[in-house]
C-alpha cells in the first residue's frame, strides 16, 4: 500500500492501475505545489499500546459533571458491565473512544484527494474526513463518528471532528453536544513495521472537562493484515440458527 | 461536490488519453465503451439504486431441487438475517434498491460501502493487485474479492460468501460454491444521463442449473452523505433499557404490595 510497493509491483496487467497512480499523485502536487509532501496514511494499522497514552486516571470534570456520574453511579449501582455496557450489547463506538482505545482490532485508511476514509474493524465503522470542507451546517445530525473536516498543516492532518452523538453522564467516556475533538495525525519511523502513525488527539468538551484532555496515540504498520469482517451479533443469528445461547445481553 | 466531479472528468479525460484510445471527448462519453477497450473510469461517489431499472428474476429460476425447496419453505421471520439486525451480506446488498452506495476508489483498491439500517456498515474490499483469488478463504457476509480493469469496466470476483445469508428478500439462496462476477462500467441511458451498470452473475452449480444474470443501474447522488446504520441495533439497546427499567418498575411494585 505504500509508495514503493505501488511502483514495485508493475505487471502488464498494472499498467491502467499504474496511470491511476500517476494521475492521483500528480494531481495533488499540481494542486498546490508550494505545500511540503503530503504524507499517505493509507494502510492497514493496529493501536500500539506501549507507545500509545492513556486518560488520565483523573478527568478534570466539571463540578456539575461530577455531580451527574455521582449521582448516575449512585442510581444504578452495582454496574455490571456484562449487563450494562452498551459495546457489550453491539453498539458501536463514539468519538474520541473509537481512537484512544487499545484494542487487537486494526483500521484502515484509505486516502483520496478529496477524503480520507478510516474504515474499522471492530464494530465496522466508517470515517469520512473531508479536505477543507465548509463546517458542517447546523442542520447536520449528530453522529457516532460526527463531522469531520481536515486541513493539511505542513505534514500534519489536522481533524476537526464536531456533531458527535452526546454519550450519557455515566458512560465510560461522556460527551456533550459541545464536544470537539481536535486530531493531529502525522507519520514517524519507528516501531515493528518501522513506521507509525501519530495521532494527537484533543478533546474540547467544555461541559464535561474543565481542560481540554490531549492524548498521544501511536498506530504501528500491520503490513499484510487485511481487515477482517465484525459482525457483533453475528451469536444472536447463530443462536436462532442452531439454538446455542446468546452472549448477548439484550437476548 | 460539483468540483469533485468535474475533477472525476478531468481524470476520465486523462486517463483516456493516457491509454491511447483516443476516447476522451468529454464528460457524457467516458467509459461509454464497455467492450473491453478504453482505460479505467472513475466510479468513486455516492450512487443511488434506479428500482425503476433494475431487472427482475425471471418468472422459472433455473434453481435446483434443494434451492427451490427453500424457497418454497422461506419464513422471513425466522430466515431473514436483517430481522436479526444481520447484514444484507452480498450479492444481496448490490441487488437491494433502497440504500446508496458509496464507492472509494484508488489504484490500489476499491471499497464498495452500504449502509443500511441494521448493524455494521457493508463495507466490500475489492484489492486490485493482481493477486489471484484464496483457494477456500473462510465464509464471510461480503466474501473475498478480486477486481480487475478490463478496459473502462471493474470486473469484480466475490467466493466464500456465507450460505446462511439471502440473495433476495424473497427466500432466493445460495451455497458455499457461489461465485459472483460482477461487471461494472458507465452507461449513457436517455433522459437519466450517465449511469453505473452493475452486471450481476451468480454461478453456483450447488443451487443453480444456470447461472443467473441480472442487472442493477445507479445513479449519481453526491448530494447524499452516508449516514451510520445503527438503528437495528439501537432499537435493540433501547427496548433492553426499557424492557430492564419496565422489569425494576414491576418488582418495586410487587414488593410495595407486599409489605
Amino acid at each position: 500500500m505504500n509508495t514503493r510497493m505501488r511502483y514495485t509491483r508493475l505487471s502488464g496487467a498494472l499498467l491502467t492501475a499504474l496511470a491511476f497512480s500517476i494521475l492521483f499523485s500528480g494531481r495533488a502536487a499540481a494542486a498546490d505545489e508550494t505545500v511540503v509532501a503530503r504524507p499517505d496514511f493509507s494502510g492497514v494499522w493496529l493501536p500500539d499500546s506501549k507507545a500509545s497514552g492513556r486518560w488520565p486516571a483523573q478527568r478534570p470534570f466539571t463540578p456539575a459533571m461530577a455531580e451527574l456520574r455521582a449521582k448516575w453511579e449512585k442510581a444504578t449501582a452495582p454496574i455490571d458491565l456484562t449487563r450494562d455496557d452498551e459495546h457489550i450489547s453491539c453498539m458501536p463506538y463514539t468519538l474520541p473512544y473509537m481512537m484512544t482505545t487499545i484494542t487487537q482490532y486494526p483500521f484502515e485508511i484509505v486516502s483520496t484527494p478529496r477524503r480520507i476514509y478510516i474504515f474499522t474493524e471492530v464494530y465496522g465503522q466508517v470515517r469520512r474526513i473531508d479536505i477543507d470542507a465548509p463546517p458542517p451546517s447546523p442542520e447536520t445530525l449528530p453522529s457516532r463518528t460526527g463531522t469531520s473536516r481536515g486541513r493539511w498543516e505542513g505534514s500534519q492532518l489536522v481533524v476537526e471532528t464536531t456533531n458527535i452523538l452526546p454519550e450519557a453522564e455515566g458512560s465510560r467516556y461522556p460527551g456533550s453536544p459541545a464536544l470537539k475533538v481536535v486530531e493531529r495525525l502525522s507519520l514517524a519511523e519507528g516501531g515493528p513495521g518501522g513506521k507509525q502513525l501519530v495521532n494527537e488527539v484533543t478533546m474540547h468538551d467544555p461541559l464535561v472537562y474543565r481542560e481540554p484532555i490531549t492524548i498521544r496515540m501511536v498506530y504501528k504498520l500491520a503490513t499484510g493484515v487485511e481487515v477482517g469482517e465484525y459482525i457483533c451479533n453475528q451469536d444472536l443469528w447463530d443462536a436462532h440458527r442452531d439454538g446455542t445461547s446468546s452472549k448477548i445481553p439484550w437476548r | 461536490m460539483s468540483m469533485r466531479r468535474t475533477k472525476s472528468w478531468m481524470i476520465a479525460a486523462l486517463l483516456a488519453t493516457l491509454a491511447g484510445c483516443g476516447k476522451s471527448d468529454g464528460p457524457g462519453t467516458a467509459g461509454a465503451a464497455a467492450d473491453g477497450t478504453g482505460a479505467p473510469i472513475d466510479i468513486a461517489g455516492v450512487w443511488l439504486p434506479d428500482a425503476s431499472r433494475a431487472e427482475p428474476w425471471p418468472e422459472q429460476l433455473p434453481l435446483t431441487p434443494a434451492a427451490r425447496s427453500m424457497v418454497e419453505n422461506f419464513n422471513p421471520s425466522e430466515h431473514d438475517p436483517t430481522t436479526f439486525c444481520m447484514p444484507f451480506g452480498t450479492p444481496r446488498n448490490m441487488l437491494q434498491t433502497d440504500y446508496p452506495l458509496e464507492i472509494v476508489q484508488t489504484a490500489q483498491r476499491v471499497m464498495m460501502v452500504l449502509q443500511p439500517n441494521l448493524a455494521n456498515s457493508e463495507v466490500r474490499r475489492i484489492p486490485l493487485d493482481g493477486n489471484p483469488l484464496p483457494e477456500s478463504p473462510d465464509p464471510s457476509w461480503y466474501g473475498t474479492s478480486r477486481g480487475r480493469w478490463e478496459g473502462s469496466t471493474l470486473v469484480v470476483e466475490t467466493i466464500g460468501l456465507r450460505p446462511d445469508a439471502l440473495v433476495s428478500g424473497n427466500g432466493l439462496r445460495h451455497s458455499e460454491e457461489l461465485r459472483v462476477i460482477e461487471k461494472l462500467s458507465l452507461v449513457n441511458v436517455p433522459e437519466r444521463g450517465q449511469m453505473l451498470v452493475d452486471e450481476i452473475e451468480l454461478h453456483d452449480p450447488k443451487a443453480y442449473e444456470q447461472p443467473l444474470k441480472t442487472r442493477r443501474y445507479f445513479v449519481r447522488a453526491p448530494q447524499i452523505q452516508l449516514r451510520e446504520p445503527t438503528s437495528c441495533i439501537e432499537l435493540q439497546w433501547i427496548d433492553k433499557l426499557w424492557r430492564q427499567r419496565l422489569e425494576e418498575h414491576a418488582a418495586a411494585g410487587r414488593k410495595a404490595g407486599k409489605s
